[in-house]
């Protein structure tokens, strides 16, 4: 018990951004949210004040280049200017389009990502979990630490592990092939391998971020639901699925849908370097954005990079915009907006 | 005017976003040297006319304000200008010189090439200034330094917008076995004639020392080198097109189809699976350990006059060296290989062209910027033969000032050798590029307006499909069908029949 109240106070310690402990308050609207009434002016008005520098970077590097989205409707030249050059309607477009490659390009982008949110939520959400547990322990610290660690080695650095463990002559995996007396691998030749080892990465990469997220989600549950449930003979299993999952849902579901909204985003360095931008392994590592790259690194045209920018943070918003309906129709409560 | 400012910087705030993570943060150690600006504009430089040159350097060298003091010392007197030295980090050298060409900023001198920050993507948007005026009233030694025929490859529509770098022009591809391994397993260069030639002595070094004998570096390469095989490649972004440089009727074809393509793709394919080339290329850092460790026997390159020197100072091997390639091709890109420019936004073009002159016929302000100062960075090693070397106790690696890029900034002809070997091989290379074989199509130059969506399509599908064949992976015959395919359903046939119109247009103002 009194391990428990230490745990609560320091549970309140840790921002927790959006958390089940006020439920009335996820279903204010997003613009009830921003502007408030007078009163919560007033009384917000130095929180407010604080996030204001936030508020305007995102202004000037998220807001403001939207101009930009011009650039991907005309032939754009540097010394005509933005509002210069000629207008060219969706020509810029047609290079996406224009090959059966559009369509692997897409499906692969799309599936990837796929695997990518559902992993990385699963795994981040057992890491959370186990991580609550062992809170208390003197090691806590320094599991999260090694979690979290990987998500600073840029994917440069990452593409060398890899080719380390999985390159033909001396590879560190196709060596202990050859102590096991099986047949070697050839992985930068075999594409359908990738996809596992793509996630795999991804899932070193990520893992430890997400699951701190989901570890603040779960310290800011009242330790008295957890309390009154031991009383009532719940086990540890029961607690984590009629307690933790339950209060966590919004969490995951909003982080989900922000994740939706990327999802037309591959990232860039794990797809281009991990598979060392391989012609052999395209047909399942090629995405987007790494054709996009490819096909336009000769040309450096600005205007077509534009229009494939356009397309992907366009069919995000779609699909943004349609999860959340989704979810609206399912139950208000945890829908963003 | 002011909401087209706005919109300038916005533009640049958005492209800046994109590439930021491409642009590392200025050290603070080059800021008294890199932005020289502020730290090189003391008293002296009153009635002098700033002019700015960009280029691209292996880092920043820690001596760039001596060279440019010394540079000034005599540009100053001669022809009234303040030099100001801007090296750009090769690896971002193209993302920054698009970025600020792009924002239009102002600058007098750059470095251009149709490889980075393309040459014909900043005549495109018209960021550089026509040259043909200011290369007659401002640098008449210059301008008399080349044929007329080689100054018409930098001509797009007629007008020349790069200032030619005299160095190699045509590609004489070659091979570079290490002479140790020669001598051993007996290989008699003088008797090989084309790549199939190395074969016996490759499996025999194979056999013999238990290496991959042939040097290539990540992600592949093959023996299918356009020039080689005597094609003029036209334009280094669309990879499948060229034409036979003999070819009167001046006609692109699609390379992939060629029986010379085959030939090689079924060369390079042999080669790999006989074990003479590595089937799973290191990454170039690694593989150039590799062959500084002995494990490789051969190179194969631009073999170039002195190039054996180049290799061995490289690899630390005694090389052989031998171009197989016959007829040399002069083309429009081997000629425009490297060239400086001087930017439409400049407010002394002919100042700046003045430098240049400067730059490619003056040989201390030459040698002083590609070398650096006598004494302190080289010293004589022979006077007469204009043969330097570095003093004692220093290397090209810890040298204070060493940019090792003697092509990018002039004339190259001028520069002084850096090993008593290479005597003479300056002369020789000019005899290579006067007796070059002048492709058909020299001087001419694709235009890439009309076709930049079937290029952009073509260049994913080559790298896709008809890489995996150039670098010996997959067998021509198996995967050559489906790549013209996917080739010409991505547009090829409609690049080819554009680039032939372009060429017939080209003739008709350029009869032979």
């Amino acid at each position: 018990m009194i391990n428990d109240k230490q745990l609560g106070r320091q549970a309140s310690t840790p921002p927790s951004p959006r958390q089940a402990q006020k439920p009335a308050s996820a279903t204010v609207r997003v613009i009830h949210r921003l502007f408030g009434n007078q009163r919560e002016l007033t009384t917000n008005l130095s929180l407010l004040s604080m996030s204001l520098p936030g508020i305007i970077l995102l202004f000037i590097f998220a807001y403001l280049p939207m101009l930009g989205i011009v650039i991907a409707f005309k032939d754009y030249r540097f010394n005509l200017g933005i509002l210069g050059s000629e207008w060219v309607g969706l020509e810029n477009f047609r290079f996406l389009f224009g090959t059966d490659a559009a369509f692997r390009i897409t499906r692969n982008t799309l599936l990837m990502n796929v695997l990518f949110i559902s992993t990385t939520t699963a795994c981040a959400l057992v890491v959370a979990i186990l991580m609550n547990e062992a809170y208390r322990s003197r090691m806590s610290k320094y599991y999260q630490t090694m979690l979290f660690f990987p998500y600073f080695i840029s994917w440069v650095i990452v593409s060398y592990f890899v080719f380390a463990f999985l390159n033909g002559q001396t590879g560190l995996i196709n060596r202990w092939i050859d102590a096991l007396e099986l047949d070697r691998i050839a992985w930068y030749r075999s594409p359908q391998y990738w996809p596992a080892i793509l996630v795999f990465a991804n899932l070193w990469n990520g893992i430890g971020f997400s699951s701190i997220i989901y570890l603040a989600g779960i310290l800011g549950i009242s330790p008295e639901l957890f309390e009154a449930a031991k009383i009532d003979g719940a086990g540890k299993l029961q607690q984590i699925r009629f307690i933790t999952l339950p209060m966590l849902y919004p969490m995951i579901i909003i982080l989900t849908l922000l994740a939706i909204g990327r999802i037309f985003h591959a990232d860039f360095g794990l797809f281009f370097f991990l598979p060392r931008d391989n012609p052999l392994l395209y047909s399942t590592t090629d995405v987007i954005d790494t054709f996009v790259y490819r096909s336009l690194v000769e040309l450096g045209e600005i205007s077509m990079a534009a229009a494939a920018g356009f397309y992907q943070s366009f069919v995000g918003f779609l699909l943004v915009v349609g999860a959340n309906w989704v979810v609206r129709r399912v139950n208000e409560d945890y829908a963003l907006y | 005017m002011n909401r087209h400012r706005v919109l300038c910087v916005l533009s640049v705030l958005l492209v800046a976003s994109m590439i930021l993570t491409a642009c590392p943060a200025p050290a603070p150690a080059d800021s008294s040297s890199g932005d020289g600006q502020q730290a090189a504009a003391p008293s002296p430089t009153e009635g002098l006319v700033n002019i700015t040159y960009s280029y691209g350097s292996r880092g920043i060298p820690a001596d760039l304000q001596k060279v440019e003091d010394a540079m000034n010392e005599v540009l100053h007197e001669k022809i009234g200008v303040h030099l100001t030295l801007e090296p750009i980090d090769f690896g971002a050298f193209n993302d920054k010189m698009q970025l600020r060409l792009s924002a239009g900023e102002e600058c007098d001198i750059i470095f251009t090439a149709p490889w980075i920050n393309s040459y014909a993507n900043n005549v495109a948007n018209g960021v550089l200034a026509p040259l043909d005026d200011l290369l007659l009233n401002h640098a008449p030694g210059l301008w008399g330094s080349m044929p007329a025929t080689t100054w018409d490859a930098a001509r797009v529509n007629g007008v020349i917008y790069g200032v030619i770098n005299q160095q190699i022009f045509p590609k004489p591809w070659g091979v570079h076995p290490r002479k140790d391994l020669a001598e051993k397993y007996g290989l008699d260069l003088d008797a090989v004639s084309k790549w199939e030639d190395m074969e016996p002595w490759l499996a025999d070094v194979r056999d013999g020392e238990g290496i991959t004998p042939v040097f290539v570096a990540a992600p592949g390469r093959g023996l299918f080198l356009s020039q080689y095989y005597g094609f003029d490649p036209l334009d280094d972004g669309i990879a499948f097109l060229g034409m036979k440089a003999d070819d009167e009727t001046l006609t692109a074809v699609n390379m992939v189809e060629t029986v010379e393509f085959q030939m090689a793709a079924d060369s390079t394919k042999r080669w790999v699976d006989e074990g003479y080339m590595p089937l799973e290329p290191l990454p170039n850092d690694e593989a150039r350990s590799a062959f500084r460790a002995g494990q490789y026997a051969m190179g194969y390159h631009v073999e170039k006059p002195g190039n054996d020197v180049e290799a061995q100072n490289a690899y630390g091997f005694e090389f052989l060296s031998k171009s197989l390639t016959v007829p040399l091709i002069l083309d429009t890109a081997g000629a425009t290989a490297t060239m400086n420019a001087i930017c439409a936004t400049s407010k002394n073009p002919g100042k700046a062209m003045e430098v240049l002159e400067e730059f490619n016929t003056n040989a201390y302000i030459y040698n002083l910027l590609s070398r650096g100062i006598e004494g302190v960075h080289w010293v004589w090693e022979d006077e007469a033969n204009q043969v330097m070397r570095f003093p004692d106790g220093v290397d090209g690696n810890t040298s204070t000032y060493n940019p090792n890029t003697d092509w990018m900034f002039g004339n190259q002809f001028n520069a002084y050798y850096r090993d008593a070997k290479q005597v003479g091989a300056w002369e020789a290379t000019k005899k290579m590029n006067d007796t070059a074989f002048p492709s058909e199509a020299l001087g001419f130059v694709v235009d890439r307006e009309p076709i930049k969506t079937e290029i952009a399509q073509t260049s994913a599908v080559y790298n896709e499909l008809v890489l995996p064949i150039q670098y010996g992976w997959v067998a021509y015959a198996d995967g050559a069908a489906e790549a013209i395919e996917k080739l010409n359903e991505a547009g090829a046939q409609t690049i080819i029949n554009e680039v032939n119109r372009q060429l017939q247009e080209w003739r008709a103002k350029n009869p032979r």
